[in-house]
């Protein structure tokens, strides 16, 4: 009796299209196992050996988190009040990589145009990594690991100088210094930048030549600070990383580029997650984890 | 193989029948006589609600997986070393079962949410303080979903990290990142409803970063869609209610079934199904790739 669970119709070949045009997908023949002993090799039922694990993650998965619940309750603060802001406020905390972006640069950038294009090419790795060598394997070869480690380092190290840069170099502060124009009746002093703002000013006209002054300066620290190093920052890091490990790791293939690339994105989320999280305190200032102090009600 | 293998034995619970027969005489003697319980009627009771009764041997294992709407998304059989926890780490099959536990616990809490600026924290802090098991239901809840976006997150690693996005798995990889995305959505659109300060500066932040979108007024137009008012107020609460239980559940299980889907049909990474046998045999290389007859 031939059903369909029996094993000699297992082995049966699935229906190929044959239509005019289509693509006939036909293994060579020493590809396909003939007989039912051959493709069993290797193989379990479903039922037990994977339903067991299956019920028994549930199990664990649930005693976890009846444990969790009943032992860590939830935070619940007062009723939402519009007129008093906590200092600081936080997005919750996987989005905190992208607040702590936000303190660097322009909020158009770090929260929109960075998510979307990390997220864009994140989705397009499939399509760009398109060898078959390495599925299903744990870190494609024996160097995957290596250049993992090598890659989280680089990036930690690379994020939290930058991080420390804006703290101790204030980027925002110093350009504006650099590009003000100085006012010769009060007796001010013109940056070393300020023939730009000039120039921006002259372009802008108008009738007051203060104003214009400020608008230019306003638009020229946004478009250094808010865009440009940023910008700069984003696709210099990476390319960096790329050379590094061409020159560590001596004939590295594309997939291995892509294991850097991808492990650096997830340190990058990481590193910011815990930055966002553990040392933005007051005012969003950085604090060491350790010394943070409490939120404060606005 | 052995055909007989663990649990063949079936749970050693007594039948509805065996019960039966210690009826006292006084209840078992006039059902008899009436002819209501017959000599099958277990077996035809059993039997009508489980396709197959308990699997005693290959073949009853194979259609007991494939004669159950719940287990016939698996294979009939799968390759060893494709379930090894170290292989998977069950990431993916963890990130589903918590959507269900936050389906589940999310279903009791709405019995008492309502989604009013006006009443909402109250509501809240009756579930947490008034409604038995309440604070339990709502820890498990907010934990649970911390915990979904860490493992689907970790998920996409392994993922990653195993080569399992290759062909024919491209798509299902791009499926995993609008999934990646929808948790996010669906972690954060809950975190407003407590209607606490956390959830209001919180989602604020969030919404303020939404709303730079640029040109202005594009990111003015979009934050306005999100929240229907200039700040986060009753609409924005009514959206997200709505998103958050209705909208994006349905939209995640969608993609959800077409991600299960596309692993049955494209075969799990590690083992060797007849498709991705085909796959390992059909060229993946571009036109020009070919055209330029490059080494594969």
């Amino acid at each position: 009796m031939a059903t369909i669970g029996d094993r000699a119709s297992q082995t049966r070949e699935p229906n190929v299209t044959t239509a005019p045009g289509a693509r006939v997908l036909t293994p060579p023949a020493r590809s396909r196992p003939s007989t039912p002993a051959e493709q069993e090799v290797g193989t379990v039922q479903v039922w037990p050996h994977l339903l067991v694990i299956e019920f028994l993650g549930a199990l664990i998965i649930t005693i976890n988190l009846i444990l969790l619940s009943a032992l860590f309750n939830g935070p619940f603060l007062d009723l939402a009040n519009p007129d008093k802001t906590p200092n600081p406020s936080k997005a919750p905390w996987y989005f905190l990589n992208l607040q702590e972006l936000l303190l660097h640069m322009n909020s158009a950038l770090a929260g929109v145009i960075v998510p979307t294009v990390a997220l864009i090419l994140i989705a397009i790795i499939p399509y760009i990594d398109r060898g078959t060598k390495g599925l299903g394997v744990w870190w494609y070869s024996e160097r995957g690991p290596k250049i993992a480690i090598f890659t989280a380092i680089y990036t930690t190290v690379v994020v939290m100088a930058l991080i420390f840069l804006d703290k101790y170099f204030p980027l925002k502060a110093n350009f504006s210094t650099w590009l003000t124009t100085g006012d010769i009746a009060q007796n001010g002093q013109s940056g070393v930048l300020s023939f730009l703002t000039e120039f921006a000013s002259g372009i802008l006209g108008g009738k007051n030549p203060e104003l214009a002054h400020a608008n230019a300066l306003g638009i020229l620290v946004e478009a250094i600070v808010g865009w440009t190093i940023p910008t700069i920052c984003f696709l210099l890091f990476p390319t960096l990383l790329v050379i590094l490990l061409k020159r560590v790791f001596k004939g590295i293939d594309l997939t291995e580029i892509i294991i850097g690339l991808f492990t650096g994105f997830v340190t990058v989320y990481l590193v910011l997650t815990f930055v966002g999280t553990a040392m933005r305190g007051t005012s969003m200032d950085l604090y060491p984890p350790w010394a943070l102090p409490p939120n404060q009600e606005g | 193989m052995a055909t007989r293998s663990l649990g063949d034995q079936g749970p050693q619970v007594p039948t509805p029948k065996d019960l039966y027969q210690r009826l006292p005489g006084v209840i078992r003697r006039p059902l008899h006589s009436l002819n209501v319980v017959g000599k099958r009627t277990w077996e035809d009771v059993s039997g009508s609600i489980v396709r197959n009764g308990w699997p005693r041997s290959v073949r009853g294992r194979s259609l007991a997986v494939m004669n159950s709407i719940f287990l016939h998304l698996h294979p009939i059989r799968t390759r060893s070393d494709a379930i090894k926890m170290t292989y998977t780490f069950g990431l993916g099959g963890i990130s589903f079962f918590l959507f269900l536990l936050l389906t589940l616990t999310g279903v009791l809490l709405m019995f008492y949410y309502i989604p009013s600026t006006t009443q909402a924290w109250q509501t809240m802090n009756d579930i947490k303080n008034l409604q038995p098991f309440g604070w339990f239901l709502r820890n498990m809840h907010r934990w649970a979903a911390h915990a979904m976006v860490i493992t689907v997150f970790f998920h996409m690693c392994r993922v990653f990290f195993t080569g399992s996005f290759r062909a024919p798995r491209q798509f299902n990889w791009v499926i995993g990142v609008i999934l990646l995305v929808l948790t996010f959505l669906l972690s954060y659109t809950g975190y407003l409803l407590p209607w606490d300060q956390l959830a209001l500066w919180a989602v604020t932040v969030g919404v303020n970063m939404v709303g730079s979108t640029p040109p202005p007024a594009v990111g003015d137009f979009v934050k306005f869609m999100l929240i229907g008012d200039y700040q986060v107020g009753q609409n924005a609460l009514i959206r997200f209610y709505t998103l958050h239980v209705v909208a994006l559940p349905l939209v995640l299980s969608i993609f959800l079934a077409v991600h299960f889907w596309r692993i049955r049909k494209d075969g799990f990474s590690r083992g060797l199904t007849f498709t991705s046998r085909i796959m390992e045999h059909v060229d993946t290389r571009s036109a020009g790739a070919k055209a330029a007859g490059k080494q594969k």
